[in-house]
């Protein structure tokens, strides 16, 4: 029985497919909703794109809105990369969620063109649906058949054949056993890839993807303070030369970009639009003439975070130098004086309910005085449970100095920036 | 009983022949559409490391096909190969392609009355 057992198992192993489900950037299935956080014409919205039990069918797409700028328009195109099927539909931004549906023919990959306000992002993913368990069918299938052996069974030894009754009854525990063992083991045995998913190599161990280059321009050239211009973030893959389109949302972002002024006084956290394969793009208007730095946290495809940072440099009459704005017992620093290596707690008491944003409830970012370190830390609270002493960063300044650091959170009215300062100590106090 | 489980075990020899053979024989088939553009890629090994990659156009009127390929996993590029054209909507790469199994980037480009349009596509090239 045992060897019979193992027979049927080993089986099925052989059959099915090894392995490896489909990775899982910017892939949607029902249960795991892809969420991208882009900052559009002035507004912070998160686009929501929902799983679908059945294709064709339709696909929920909507948007958060986070920090509004009025009702926003946005023309919506769903076009299948596979057979180019396109559909249109609209949708508009403002407060709270907004949603509407698109009907989708085939799985596979897809890409998503947003534009709102002359701007325009195209979203890369992947519609994905299920195909059902095989095991499933062991399950259901070792039942049936001992219900259908059980009945024979009895039968046989109501017209006095005890042998063959045995027999039968034998094979009805067996299909229970079969069905029960697959019932206990279903959480561990393999799946096969859902219906639409990108190929996996089932024999290859995944051992990241190479660095990217940043090569970060504005548009124009040298833009003028006060007005808009557009930042580029052009990612190159450092052994291939290829533009890097494999982002996967990391925070809910496909990147998020984070400007500062020299002094501090100018910061911005937005999420840039994936304008084409390897590009991303952000509008943004700057108050002063000065040097900026843009740096730009992202993750690629079965890989860790990185970080691409670069200067750039806003014309115009050179404003005097200023100094972040501090406000007074914004932020509390535990202990006051934080040593460099070691773990220092920050408190930010909110000023109304926190609304988790990009996944978390609140964001601290942190930059040295020369702007050559950068950090970007999370509120490590559970969700939609924020401690009495309000919102809680732990961080371990690397060096001694003084540090900028904006913390973020959201609440019903919009995003919050608190801006502080932190000096911070190379010696302990004895 | 015992002809029963030689039976059972010649059963499950088959299908493991029949499944391991089909694993790594069959073309691999792609399609991928952008505006101008359609093509279904169809790639088949034909010795170690010499493949036929044929492209064949769905939609659009294309004068030209290049073909390059990068593993983005392993950081690997392999050169641009200009296809030739047997025939009408029918394009054929040939040679080292893949310098080794697993996901590849496919990159098509095509040139034609509408323009130049490279087309993306993923694909598994198993051995």
């Amino acid at each position: 029985m045992i060897r019979a057992l193992c027979l049927v198992l080993g089986l099925s192993a052989v059959l099915l497919p090894a392995g490896a489900g489909p990775a899982a950037a910017h892939n949607v299935v029902v249960g795991a909703d892809l969420r991208i956080a882009q900052t559009f014409a002035g507004a912070e919205l998160t686009l929501v794109i929902k799983g679908t039990e059945q294709v064709p069918g339709p696909l929920r797409i909507g948007v958060e809105t986070y920090q509004a700028a009025g009702e926003l328009p946005i023309a919506l195109e769903l076009r299948s990369v596979a057979d180019g099927r396109t559909v249109t539909g609209r949708l508009t931004a403002g407060p709270g969620d907004r949603y509407t549906r698109l009907r989708v023919e085939t799985t596979g990959p897809h890409e998503l063109t947003l534009r709102a306000g002359g701007e325009v992002a195209v979203v890369p993913f992947r519609v994905l649906v299920d195909r059902g368990s095989m095991w499933e069918l062991l399950i259901y299938g070792g039942l049936f058949a001992a219900g259908v052996v059980l009945v024979g069974g009895l039968l046989t030894g109501a017209l006095s054949r005890p042998g063959r009754a045995a027999l039968l009854v034998a094979g009805a525990a067996a299909g229970v056993t079969v069905a029960a063992m697959v019932v206990i083991l279903e959480p561990r045995l393999p799946t096969g890839p859902p219906d639409g998913a990108a190929p996996t190599a089932t024999d290859q161990q995944q051992a990241g993807r190479p660095y990217v280059q940043g090569r970060v321009t504005t548009l124009p050239e040298r833009p003028a303070a006060g007005e808009e211009f557009t930042l580029r973030i052009d990612l190159l893959d450092g052994s291939t030369g290829s533009p890097v389109d494999d982002l996967t949302a990391h925070h809910e972002a496909l990147a998020h970009v984070v400007v500062t002024s020299e002094d501090g006084r100018y910061f911005r956290h937005v999420h840039s639009l994936r304008t084409a394969p390897g590009r991303l793009e952000i509008r943004l208007r700057a108050d002063r003439a000065g040097r900026y730095r843009a740096y730009t946290e992202f993750e690629r495809e079965d890989s860790g975070g990185q970080l691409v940072s670069a200067d750039f440099t806003v014309g115009g009459e050179a404003a005097s130098p200023g100094t972040a704005e501090v406000r007074s017992g914004a932020a509390v620093t535990r202990p006051a004086v934080p040593v460099a290596g070691r773990a220092a707690t920050i408190e930010v008491r909110p000023t109304g309910a926190v609304r988790p944003w990009l996944g978390m409830a609140g964001h601290l970012i942190v930059r040295s005085a020369d702007g050559e370190f950068f950090g970007h830390v999370h509120e490590m609270s559970p969700a939609g449970r924020v401690s009495a002493q309000g919102l809680r960063f732990t961080y371990a300044f690397p060096t001694a100095g003084r540090y900028l650091a904006w913390a973020q959170y959201a609440t019903s009215g919009g995003i919050v920036t608190v801006p502080f300062t932190v000096e911070v100590t190379g010696e302990s106090a004895r | 009983m015992r002809k029963a489980l030689i039976a059972a075990a010649l059963v499950a020899v088959a299908v493991t022949i029949f499944v391991l053979g089909r694993s790594g024989g069959e073309p691999v088939r792609v399609t991928t559409t952008g505006t101008h553009y359609g093509v279904t890629v169809v790639i088949d090994k034909t010795a170690e490391r010499d493949f036929t990659v044929e492209i064949l156009l769905n939609s659009g009127d294309a004068d030209a096909v290049t073909f390059s390929a990068v593993m983005p996993t392993m950081g690997h590029a392999m050169p641009e190969v200009t296809a030739r054209k047997p025939g009408p909507g029918r394009f054929l790469a040939q040679g080292d392609l893949f310098s080794m199994t697993g996901v590849w980037q496919l990159s098509i480009r095509v040139t034609g009355r509408a323009g130049e349009e490279t087309l993306g596509a993923s694909a598994l090239i198993s051995g």
